[in-house]
């Protein structure tokens, strides 16, 4: 059939058509991404739509945004803190059972060994890392104007150096940016 | 009138090639069957193809006035697929 017979036929239907109304324009504007998937992917998608009693474009969004959302609630403070727990939790289980290294089997060569200092009289572990680059993002957080470095040597008690560490690693992990002299949250 | 309310659309292969047949992209089709507000439907029916609601809408980029014929997958969710459509 001619587009043009198609069209008649379509503008015949139309004035016996029935009014629909289609409710309000979605008010949360959606833009096209497009992607290339492999075909055991795709099927699986379809297979999954199915299942769900929908289309594989509205399920693959689904998982999109649910991916997406997960990631972005995952702040970097709750991996922080996660960390820092996990790193609690060792600490303790050590001060409270004393710590065993792993046996070495292999004679080792050179000067002989410390005798091993009691588990009770163990020096305070030092402050991990984590926890200087969540105090760090804390101050920055906390200025979103801006901040400097030597503002921020102040407020976290860190050594200049260290903080000027941890600002690099927090830039290159893209948590925060450097304008100018002024380091700012994203 | 009868209210179905359309939020939105589903792509498979079949649809995104029946509109590619007609020049179309689908985000052309999205833009005027979802996202104009001028658009108007019409619910139709025949024997070859049932029940069906037919678009008429613009698409904002590109001014290009579109025919398109929805057949609605999950009504409650408002979810259709776009059977075809072409450019008046």
């Amino acid at each position: 059939m001619s587009e043009k017979m198609l069209e008649q036929e379509a503008a015949k239907e139309w004035a016996q058509g029935e009014d629909v109304d289609l409710g309000p324009v979605p008010k949360r504007r959606m833009s096209l991404l497009t992607i290339r998937i492999d075909r055991e992917t795709l099927n699986g998608l379809i297979q999954l739509a199915k299942r769900e009693g929908t289309g594989p474009t509205i399920e693959a969004r689904k998982i999109l945004q649910e991916g997406v959302q997960a990631r972005i609630d995952m702040p970097f403070e709750a991996t922080v803190r996660q960390a820092m727990e996990t790193a609690k939790r060792a600490v303790e289980s050590i001060l409270e059972n004393g710590y065993s290294p792993p046996a070495i089997t292999e004679k080792r060569q050179g000067p002989a060994k410390k005798p091993a200092v009691p588990a009770a009289k163990k020096p305070a572990v030092k402050k991990a890392p984590v926890e200087d680059a969540a105090r760090v993002m804390a101050v920055v957080k906390a200025n979103a104007a801006g901040i400097k470095l030597t503002e921020i040597e102040k407020k976290t008690g860190l050594a200049r150096i260290k903080a000027a560490r941890v600002l690099k690693g927090l830039i290159d992990s893209g948590r925060i940016k450097k304008d100018q002299s002024l380091y700012k949250p994203f | 009138m009868k209210n179905i309310h359309l939020i939105d659309i589903d792509w498979d292969e079949q649809s995104i090639n029946e509109v590619a047949a007609h020049g179309l992209y689908p985000w052309e089709v999205d833009e005027a069957a979802l996202y104009d507000t001028g658009r108007q439907a019409k619910l139709v029916s025949d024997d070859r193809h049932g029940e069906r609601i037919q678009v008429l809408g613009t698409c904002e980029c590109n001014g290009k006035k579109l025919r398109i014929f929805i057949r609605m997958i999950d009504i409650e969710m408002g979810v259709g697929r776009v059977i075809t459509a072409w450019e008046v």
